[in-house]
């Protein structure tokens, strides 16, 4: 449902022409990842740091420059007959030898780790910020 | 439980969609809206393992990560306004010369 909805922004995002309806886009996809984080059971922090930093502080920013700048929406040019007869296949090509790999290799983590181990409890993220920044 | 997989596939389409914005528009806002989308699919892949191997060590990845793209915003439109200031432009096809 969430993951829906934040490929949903995600194609929103590509296809508005107007630069402050792709932000509008790009805060669905953050909050509805923040949800995700929530969903997984993963620390607070997390999700609580995705929706201040990237929700609040870096879209204000962005709506900030758009209204500054006054970006309107953007002209479509030509395209290209290199791009059609070259890129396009060379895209499509490589795209399918993605999803090829991405099928076969899945299975493998298929199941769920079950069992924690023993270093995911309250602290252990704070312990582990600092034995990653300081290496003693 | 939902398995991993799920959450890497979720991950591997918002990065592909942010690689398609990224060559196909015009904007240069819209461009870095694409890089910022790009960091957070590779978020969600950072949590996703994180929580299948039971350790919270890519959590503290993930927190590196916005620190970095919060940065790296501010700094970028920074240069984005200076950018649309010189060339009264924000088409990347007419930034195409560092010097004017």
């Amino acid at each position: 449902m969430l993951a829906a909805l934040a490929v949903l922004g995600a194609v929103s995002l590509i296809l508005q022409s107007h630069p402050i309806h792709s932000a509008l886009s790009l805060i669905l996809v953050m909050v509805s990842l923040a949800g995700l984080y929530l969903l997984m059971g993963a620390e607070l922090v997390i999700a609580a740091v995705q929706i201040i930093v990237y929700g609040g502080a870096v879209m204000v920013l962005f709506i900030f420059v758009i209204m500054l700048l006054n970006a309107g929406v953007e002209e479509r040019t030509n395209f290209s007959k290199l791009a059609a007869f070259g890129g396009v296949p060379l895209a499509l090509a490589l795209g399918c030898i993605i999803a090829a790999a991405i099928a076969r290799s899945s299975g493998h983590l298929a199941p769920p780790a079950v069992k924690r181990s023993d270093e995911f409890h309250p602290g252990a993220f704070d312990a582990a910020v600092f034995r990653i920044c300081l290496p003693v | 439980m939902v398995p991993t997989n799920y959450y890497l596939i979720l991950s591997a389409i918002l990065f592909g969609l942010g690689v398609l914005a990224f060559v196909f528009k015009r904007n240069i806002i819209t461009i870095f809206m694409a890089i910022e989308l790009m960091l957070n699919a590779v978020n969600l892949a950072f949590v996703a393992f994180s929580q299948a191997l039971g350790k919270s060590d890519g959590e503290v990845f993930v927190l590196f990560v916005i620190v970095v793209a919060a940065a790296e915003a501010a700094v970028g439109l920074g240069i984005i306004i200076l950018t649309a200031r010189n060339r009264r432009s924000l088409n990347v096809e007419n930034v195409d010369l560092l010097k004017l």
